[in-house]
């Protein structure tokens, strides 16, 4: 009896050591397939067994040491940027773009990347692109037109394609999202080095447009062999960006090598190691005891006086083109009325909620176009914190004693989300209306948001390029934006206005007629309540130099330009 | 004995057919679309109704749930809507790591649980004793997810003897393997010495000692193989414990493992994947009481007999 018991607590711990031995291999080699770095070989490796069978463990195939080390809370859906809105930090840093978004003291430019210049036909329709020679792929191949073509053709048409908004207005792009043409038209190469790029009607946000993540450019060759691995297997995974994806543990990391073949000076770090951290209170611990080199510090807007305080060097401030709102539904009693909603727009003290949650760091913004945005009006009439009228309006509205609406929120949204609304929630109960606050989680959330039903909410846009367009098009463009964006806002000649405005070819006009309605549709019909624009700020430990965190302030961060100091 | 293997495997598979029924109707009752939790801010109806047409998601239930059994019974679980990846081989690559995190978590529990229950009844209503049971009501009151925060907090952050986060070295595991096992380690040492006490006050014990065996020969060779009997099935029972557990611990110390991978699939309404996950979970888990009711027979002559 006795030797039996002994057998089974030795078989146990026998058992459990065999598998602590080879988890570490198998665990970790079967998609973290490890690229073989330099070499034209593109072939579409196939990322499983083998790969665990080849090294013991891909792990320790790459070295390291010396690399910047950064987390993210979950993984990233694929590094194949066609098919995700959400997750840009990879394509930032393995691609490149026809061209970039350059902000330099609030001043926004387009500055030439791929592409060293171009040119647009005098009716705004054509824009001829004139390549950069020389480029080179991370699998050695060459960049030319031909990957132009195929990159905007797949963003078109490769299943779960997330970014077709982008060349929407391209020629040839309708039929091709229908179905009715294979090849997108509007797109060709001139020749080896030039690519010409027609469009439906002018849109004056086009150039801005090429320059999102999502416009990426791939190598024609290594895409199409890749197949459904293109994003999720590192070795086949290729761009012309300053750094290459080596290897992608899931659940665990990601890592990056620098590409010293960069047609630009190579980067100034040897790689990145993206760590996958759940939980960001873990996250702020491991930056304190210096086990990470940048944390975002959205994430936690508990811990920002702390680590200011304790690193006021260390601290990297960010633009952040993008606008915290709050919008309330049209379809809802008395939320239709526009002196209620002036009045919600009056009882809400931004300034306030800015100061308690975010320590004063950010803007109010009176409109739609936050700063630092192409477009945004210094003269918009500012919306003053004033219960007193406030409570007037709601007199005036026949609402006098008050009534109750309800506050969706997005528990994953983070803590000062709904810290915000609470704050809301408080103000608006100093005027007399009672706001209830009904927590979803994230699907259920953007399921009764996209059913137009939701009562109210806040959440903040930003800019994916730099044009009023994407914000004035996106919540106001049309009714089937509006009952998703704005909850309902009903004046479909504005909306028919905003739609326009997209081809206006005369730069002034085109921008004065969307201040025009920027103006009427925030302020006069009081259609949201425009909060404020926060600064981005980020956390970089002593050694990191010249980290500039993205121009519209996204989360996902360039690495390049980053030095360490020792 | 093999017969009676294979009639606890046919009882578990209408277990596990219910499982997957359960949580396929579950998961599409729940309001949220897996599309659009994809697509996030940058919703557009359009492309959700072309995305879903992909997925298959517009046909039928009964079509769609149809479809997924014939798949899952040739192996094929799908592919995950969020990772673009087969699901069978996230989970085989996640899988170790919380079966790793288990085992070493039962080890945890089991020897110290073990050690502890054998001292406080040997030293019964003595220091040690009182000191033993106050940790383990400790463990069994504390939520897992409070003990591996302070225990990060205090062996990770402070004195910086363990890594923060991660799975990738022995240094890692220790931190989770005893957060995750701390709780079980409580229960199993209060029944180890309840049940020890107990026997101790048996007539045969009595008889042992009267017979001049040394305290430990009464102790191992005696009272001990009697009071494992339900300590025994208690630890195999742990597992499931130790799987919903491991969620926790996963999620705080950052374990790849397949309860993170769950909790993921579940914001995210990534359907494929948690039934996938669901269902090899559940399969563990029958498993665990399959080899409990082994262990049983194993130690109990009268049921092995009785079988």
């Amino acid at each position: 009896m006795k030797k039996k018991l002994s057998l089974i607590l030795a078989g146990a711990m026998v058992l459990s050591m065999a598998l602590t031995g080879c988890g570490g291999g198998s665990g970790s080699g079967d998609t973290s397939a490890t690229a073989a770095a330099a070499g034209g070989e593109t072939a579409a490796a196939e990322a499983d067994t083998e790969a665990a069978a080849a090294g013991e463990s891909s792990e320790s195939d790459i070295d390291t040491t010396g690399f910047l080390v950064t987390p993210k809370d979950t993984d990233i859906q694929t590094a194949d940027v066609q098919r995700t809105s959400a997750d840009y930090e990879l394509p930032l840093n393995i691609y490149d773009r026809l061209a970039d978004i350059k902000v330099e003291n609030g001043v926004s430019s387009v500055e030439p990347s791929l592409a060293e210049s171009w040119d647009i036909s005098e009716d705004g329709l054509e824009y001829t692109f004139h390549l950069r020679q020389g480029v080179k792929f991370h699998n050695g191949n060459d960049f030319t037109a031909e990957d132009v073509v195929y990159t905007f053709n797949r963003l078109l048409t490769v299943s779960g394609a997330m970014n077709t908004e982008l060349l929407e207005q391209v020629q040839g792009a309708a039929e091709v999202l229908d179905g009715t043409a294979t090849e997108l038209s509007g797109v060709e190469a001139v020749d080896d080095y030039t690519v010409k790029i027609t469009l439906v009607e002018p849109f004056g946000a086009f150039l801005s447009c090429i320059t999102a993540p999502g416009a990426s450019i791939y190598d024609s060759e290594a895409t199409e062999a890749a197949g459904d691995q293109f994003g999720l297997d590192p070795s086949v995974t290729v761009g012309t960006g300053p750094f290459k994806f080596v290897e992608w543990t899931l659940n665990d990391r990601m890592v990056l090598v620098r590409n010293d073949d960069y047609w630009k000076e190579p980067a100034g770090i040897p790689g990145v190691v993206i760590r996958i951290v759940p939980d960001t209170e873990t996250q702020t611990m491991m930056f304190e005891n210096g086990e990470l080199d940048i944390i975002d510090l959205d994430e936690i807007p508990d811990a920002v006086d702390r680590l200011k305080a304790t690193y006021p060097d260390q601290i990297v401030e960010g633009n952040r083109v993008g606008v915290t709102y709050m919008i309330m539904n049209y379809n809802v009693e008395p939320l239709n009325n526009i002196n209620v909603r002036k009045a919600i727009q009056r009882a809400i003290d931004r300034q306030a909620i800015l100061d308690a949650l975010y320590g004063g760091m950010g803007t109010v913004e009176n409109g739609i176009y936050p700063h630092g945005l192409i477009g945004f009006n210094d003269e918009l009439p500012a919306i003053e914190y004033d219960p007193e009228e406030a409570k007037a309006l709601l007199a005036e509205a026949g609402y006098a004693d008050g009534f109750t609406m309800e506050l969706a929120s997005d528990t994953s949204a983070g803590d000062a989300v709904a810290m915000t609304l609470e704050i809301i929630k408080e103000q608006l109960a100093e005027v007399g209306i009672t706001a209830e606050i009904k927590n979803y989680d994230e699907s259920s959330w953007l399921d009764l948001r996209n059913s137009g039903e939701m009562c109210a909410f806040t959440a903040t846009w930003t800019a994916d390029f730099n044009d009023p367009d994407n914000f004035i098009y996106t919540f106001f463009g049309n009714e089937e934006k509006s009952k998703i964006r704005s909850l309902n806002y009903p004046d479909a000649d504005k909306m028919a206005r905003v739609t326009a405005a997209r081809a206006m070819v005369n730069e002034d006009e085109r921008i004065a007629e969307y201040q025009a309605l920027e103006k009427e549709i925030v302020q006069d019909d009081a259609a949201w309540v425009p909060m404020y624009s926060r600064v981005h700020l980020f956390a970089v430990s002593k050694r990191v130099q010249g980290f500039t965190p993205f121009w519209s302030g996204y989360g996902d961060k360039p690495f390049y330009g980053i030095t360490f100091s020792e | 004995m093999l017969s009676k293997v294979l009639k606890r495997i046919a009882i578990s598979i209408p277990v596990l057919i219910g499982v997957v029924l359960l949580i396929f109707i579950m998961l599409r009752v729940v309001p949220g679309d897996p599309v659009a939790t994809m697509m996030g801010e940058h919703v557009n109806p359009a492309m959700i109704e072309k995305i879903s047409a992909e997925l298959g998601l517009d046909q039928p239930l009964y079509i769609q749930f149809f479809k997924y059994v014939g798949n899952a019974l040739r192996g094929d679980f799908g592919t995950s809507y969020r990772l673009n990846r087969n699901v069978t081989q996230i989970i085989l690559e996640s899988f170790p790591h919380t079966v790793k995190l288990s085992l070493l978590a039962a080890l945890v529990a089991w020897i110290v649980g073990l050690v502890a229950g054998i001292i406080a009844a040997i030293r019964q209503n003595r220091l040690l004793d009182r000191l033993f049971m106050g940790c383990s009501l400790m463990g069994v009151s504390m939520p897992v997810f409070m003990t591996a925060l302070v225990l990060q907090y205090i062996f990770a952050f402070k004195l910086q003897w363990f890594p923060i986060s991660g799975f990738d070295s022995w240094q890692a595991m220790i931190l989770p393997a005893i957060a995750l096992g701390w709780n079980s380690a409580g229960s199993i040492a209060r029944m180890t010495r309840s049940n020890l006490v107990e026997i101790l006050q048996n007539d045969y014990i009595r008889t042992a000692r009267a017979k001049g065996l040394r305290e430990h020969g009464v102790i191992i060779g005696h009272a001990l193989k009697n009071a494992m009997l339900p300590v025994v099935t208690m630890m195999a029972l742990q597992i499931s414990s130790m799987l919903s557990g491991a969620v926790l611990t996963e999620s705080v110390f950052g374990v790849p493992g397949i309860g993170r991978l769950s909790v993921n699939a579940i914001e995210t309404r990534d359907m494929p994947l948690l039934q996938g996950t669901v269902i090899f979970t559940t399969i563990l888990i029958i498993l665990g009481n399959l080899v409990a009711d082994l262990l049983y027979n194993v130690l109990d002559p009268r049921i092995r007999e009785g079988a």
